[in-house]
C-alpha cells in the first residue's frame, strides 16, 4: 500500500475529463441496471467498444463507474416494478417491493442508494488495501498454482450458476473448448479454425461476449409483450432518515464485509452476496417474521452487499488476473484491449494503472451517490421506456461495437451466432457466465498446465506438489460437491422472488 | 422424457465428437507427449460424459409440466408470435450486416431501426423515424467523432466526406 501513489492517483482521477467519463459511466450504469433485462455484464460489454483508442485511465474509469452504477440501478426496478433490474438485485425485491406497495418507495430507494454507496465504498477500500498484499503472495505463484486457480474459478462459477450442475459443467466445458479455438499458445498450431484466418487469435472476445450477453437478451426480450406495471408512488426522499440509518448500520457494515469477500471468490458474484447478506440479516434480526413485508434493513442488506461485491470482485482480477465474476471477466477484456494484463505483474510494470483503478472505483462510488440522488426521479421513469425502442437501439450498438474494432463484418456474424447460441442455451437452462469465464481462464489453465508438465517431464504428480495448488484444487472439488446440496436451497429462494430472470 | 434436454445433450455429444475427430489430426509434440491435442481432447471427453449424462437424465425424466402460456398479447400487434419476432430480429441483424458496407451505416441503421420498431409493434411513423434518426446520429457521432473509428459511409460517401 503506497499512500503517496494513491494520493497522486486521486489527482489523476480528479482531472475534468476523467470525472466526466466516470459520471457518464455511472449514469449509463444506473440506467442499464434499472432496465429489467439489461444486466451489468451486458452494460460493460456494450460499452467496452466505446473505449477503443481511449487512454487506459479514461476507459477503465468509465467502465468502473458503469459497474458501480449498474449494481445500484438494479434496485430501482426491484423496488418499483418488482422485477430486479439485474440478477444481483433479486434479493432487493423481497423487501423493496412491499415497501413500495405501502407507499414508501422513496424511503426504500433512498436506503438502497445509501446502502449501495456504503457497500461500494467499503468494497473499494478493502480492495485498495487487500489486493497489493495478495499480489505479493501471487508473485511467488508458479504455473501449477495458476492452473489450480483457473480450475478453482471455473468450478465456483459452474457450481453457482444455473439450476443444474450438469448444465453448468457443460456450459463451462463448451467455453473451455471454445477457448482452444485459434493458434495453440505453446506450439502455435492453429486449432479448430476451419480455414478462417479471422479465428487465428481465437474467437474475437468482444463480439463473442456482446453476442452472449446482449444479443441473446434482446432475442428473449423481443418475444415479451407484457407491459411493465409500475407501483403508483411518489419518490419523495433523497437520503434515508436518521432513524433508518440507525436501524440499518449494523446490517450495512456486515453486508459490506460479506459482499466484498463473496465478490473476491472467483466465480461468485453480486446475486449470491446479496442473498447471503439478506439471509444473515434475517437470521440475526429480532423480528425475522416481519421479513418479506417490507423491512428496511432487508433492502440495506442486499444492496450494500451487491455493491461491495464490485470492489471484492476486483481483488482477484487485479492481484491474480482471475476475474471475480462475469462483469470483471468483461473488464479483464477491457484491460487487455488497453494492452494491460491484470495479475501480479501489473503491480510490477504498471503500478500507476493499479492505483488509478483504486482511485477511480472510490470516486465512482461518490459519483454514484450524487448522481443517484439528483437523478432518482429520472431513473424511476427510465424503466418505463418502451421495449420497441430499447431493443432495436441495443442491437445497433451491439452491431457497431462488434464491427468497429477490426472493421470486419466477420465479427458481426460471430456476434449474431453467439447471440443465437446464448439465447437457446438460456432458454434451456444453461448458464452463460461459465462460458465467459472459461474463455478467460481456459487459455490460462491450458498454458500453465502444459508448462508445468514440461517442467515435470510429463509427470502429472507435479500438480500436487505445491500446497497452495492442492488447497485450491480441493476447494474446487468441494465447491462442486457443495453446490449439489445448495442448489435446491438457492433455487427455492430465487423462485420466491418471482421472475428473477437473467442468470 | 424431457425433449429439450435430450436434444441439448445430443448437441453436446455432437460437439465433443467433432472436437475429438478434428483433434486426432493435430500434430503430436515430438519432445513432450503433451501437444496441442491434449487439452481439447481432455475437455471433449468431459463434455461427452456430461452430455451423455444429460441425455440419460432427460430420457428417464418425467415430461415437464407445460407452464401456462403467457396471456394473449396486448391489442393489435402486427406480429403476435414471439418466436416469429425473434426470427425476424435475427434476419434483420443479418440484413444489417450484409448492407452495412455497400449501403453505409447511416441509411442501414435508420432502416433497421424503423423495421425493428415496426416488428415490435410501434405504429407511429413520425415518431419511429425520429427515434431512428436520433439513435443513429448518436451512435454515429460517438464512434466517428469521439472515438475516431470509421463506420462505412456507403452510398453517402460523397456527402459525408
Amino acid at each position: 500500500m503506497d499512500f503517496a501513489l494513491l494520493l497522486h492517483s486521486f489527482g489523476n482521477v480528479f482531472a475534468p475529463d476523467v470525472m466526466l467519463v466516470i459520471a457518464f459511466g455511472v449514469a449509463i450504469g444506473i440506467t442499464i441496471g434499472a432496465l429489467p433485462g439489461l444486466t451489468a455484464t451486458m452494460g460493460v460489454a456494450l460499452l467496452v467498444p466505446l473505449t477503443f483508442g481511449r487512454p487506459p485511465l479514461e476507459s477503465l474509469a468509465m467502465l468502473l463507474g458503469l459497474f458501480c452504477g449498474a449494481m445500484y440501478g438494479g434496485s430501482i426496478s426491484a423496488i418499483l416494478v418488482r422485477t430486479p433490474g439485474t440478477p444481483a438485485a433479486a434479493a432487493t425485491v423481497l423487501e423493496g417491493y412491499p415497501l413500495a406497495q405501502k407507499g414508501q418507495a422513496g424511503r426504500a430507494l433512498a436506503m438502497a442508494l445509501f446502502a449501495s454507496f456504503c457497500g461500494g465504498l467499503s468494497g473499494a477500500l478493502i480492495m485498495t488495501f487487500m489486493s497489493p498484499l495478495i499480489s505479493t503472495v501471487a508473485l511467488e505463484f508458479s504455473t501449477v498454482e495458476y492452473f489450480a486457480l483457473a480450475v478453482f474459478g471455473l468450478s465456483v462459477i459452474v457450481s453457482i450458476s444455473g439450476n443444474s450442475i450438469v448444465k453448468g459443467l457443460m456450459a463451462g466445458l463448451f467455453g473451455l473448448l471454445l477457448s482452444t479455438v485459434g493458434a495453440d499458445a505453446i506450439s502455435g498450431f492453429p486449432r479448430y479454425i476451419f480455414g478462417q484466418m479471422d479465428l487465428f487469435e481465437g474467437p474475437p472476445f468482444i463480439p463473442t461476449l456482446i453476442g452472449l450477453f446482449a444479443v441473446s437478451e434482446v432475442l428473449a426480450n423481443v418475444q415479451i409483450t407484457k407491459q411493465i406495471v409500475r407501483v403508483k408512488t411518489v419518490v419523495d426522499r433523497y437520503f434515508p432518515s436518521w432513524a433508518d440509518i440507525k436501524a440499518a448500520w449494523v446490517t450495512i457494515a456486515r453486508g459490506s464485509v460479506i459482499g466484498t469477500f463473496i465478490g473476491a471468490i472467483p466465480g461468485a458474484g453480486g446475486d449470491i452476496a446479496a442473498f447471503v447478506s439478506y439471509g444473515e440479516t434475517k437470521r440475526t434480526s429480532k423480528h425475522p417474521e416481519k421479513f418479506g413485508t417490507g423491512v428496511i434493513e432487508g433492502v440495506a442488506a442486499s444492496e450494500c452487499a451487491n455493491n461491495a461485491c464490485s470492489g471484492g470482485a476486483m481483488i482477484p482480477l487485479l492481484s491474480l488476473g482471475v476475474p471475480g465474476d462475469a462483469v470483471t471477466a468483461v473488464l479483464l477484456g477491457a484491460f487487455v484491449l488497453q494492452g494491460l494484463q491484470p495479475g501480479p505483474l501489473l503491480y510490477k510494470e504498471h503500478i500507476d494503472v493499479v492505483y488509478n483503478v483504486f482511485a477511480s472505483l472510490i470516486v465512482a462510488n461518490f459519483a454514484m451517490l450524487i448522481i443517484g440522488m439528483l437523478g432518482i426521479r429520472l431513473f424511476a421513469k427510465v424503466i418505463m421506456v418502451k421495449r420497441a425502442i430499447l431493443m432495436p437501439a441495443i442491437l445497433v450498438l451491439s452491431i457497431v461495437g462488434s464491427y468497429a474494432m477490426r472493421g470486419d463484418t466477420f465479427d458481426v456474424y460471430v456476434m449474431l451466432t453467439f447471440g443465437v447460441v446464448g439465447y437457446f442455451m438460456q432458454k434451456h437452462g444453461f448458464p452463460l457466465s461459465p462460458i465467459l469465464l472459461a474463455l478467460i481462464l481456459g487459455p490460462m489453465a491450458e498454458a500453465n498446465l502444459r508448462r508445468s508438465l514440461v517442467i515435470s517431464g510429463g509427470d502429472f504428480s507435479i500438480i500436487f506438489s505445491r500446497p497452495i495448488a492442492v488447497g485450491l484444487l480441493i476447494l474446487a472439488v468441494l465447491s462442486l460437491i457443495a453446490s449439489v446440496y445448495n442448489h435446491r436451497k438457492i433455487q427455492k429462494r430465487l423462485a420466491l422472488t418471482d421472475g428473477a430472470g437473467g442468470e | 422424457m424431457k425433449r429439450g434436454d435430450f436434444v441439448a445433450g445430443a448437441i453436446g455429444v455432437a460437439i465433443s465428437g467433432g472436437a475429438l475427430v478434428i483433434a486426432s489430426d493435430f500434430p503430436a509434440d515430438v519432445v513432450m507427449k503433451i501437444g496441442p491435442a491434449f487439452f481439447p481432447e481432455m475437455l471433449a471427453y468431459l463434455l461427452l460424459l456430461c452430455s451423455a449424462t444429460l441425455m440419460v437424465n432427460a430420457a428417464l425424466a418425467k415430461p415437464a409440466v407445460v407452464a401456462a402460456e403467457d396471456p394473449p398479447p396486448v391489442r393489435g400487434l402486427f406480429l403476435d408470435n414471439g418466436i416469429v419476432r425473434a426470427m425476424l430480429t435475427v434476419a434483420a441483424v443479418l440484413a444489417f450486416t450484409l448492407l452495412l458496407r455497400p449501403v453505409g451505416f447511416i441509411l442501414t441503421s435508420v432502416g433497421f431501426l424503423i423495421a425493428m420498431m415496426a416488428v415490435l409493434g410501434m405504429r407511429r411513423p413520425l415518431g419511429m423515424f425520429g427515434v431512428a434518426l436520433g439513435v443513429t446520429a448518436g451512435i454515429y457521432l460517438i464512434f466517428e467523432k469521439l472515438l475516431g473509428l470509421t463506420l462505412p459511409a456507403g452510398v453517402l460517401d460523397s456527402i459525408l466526406y
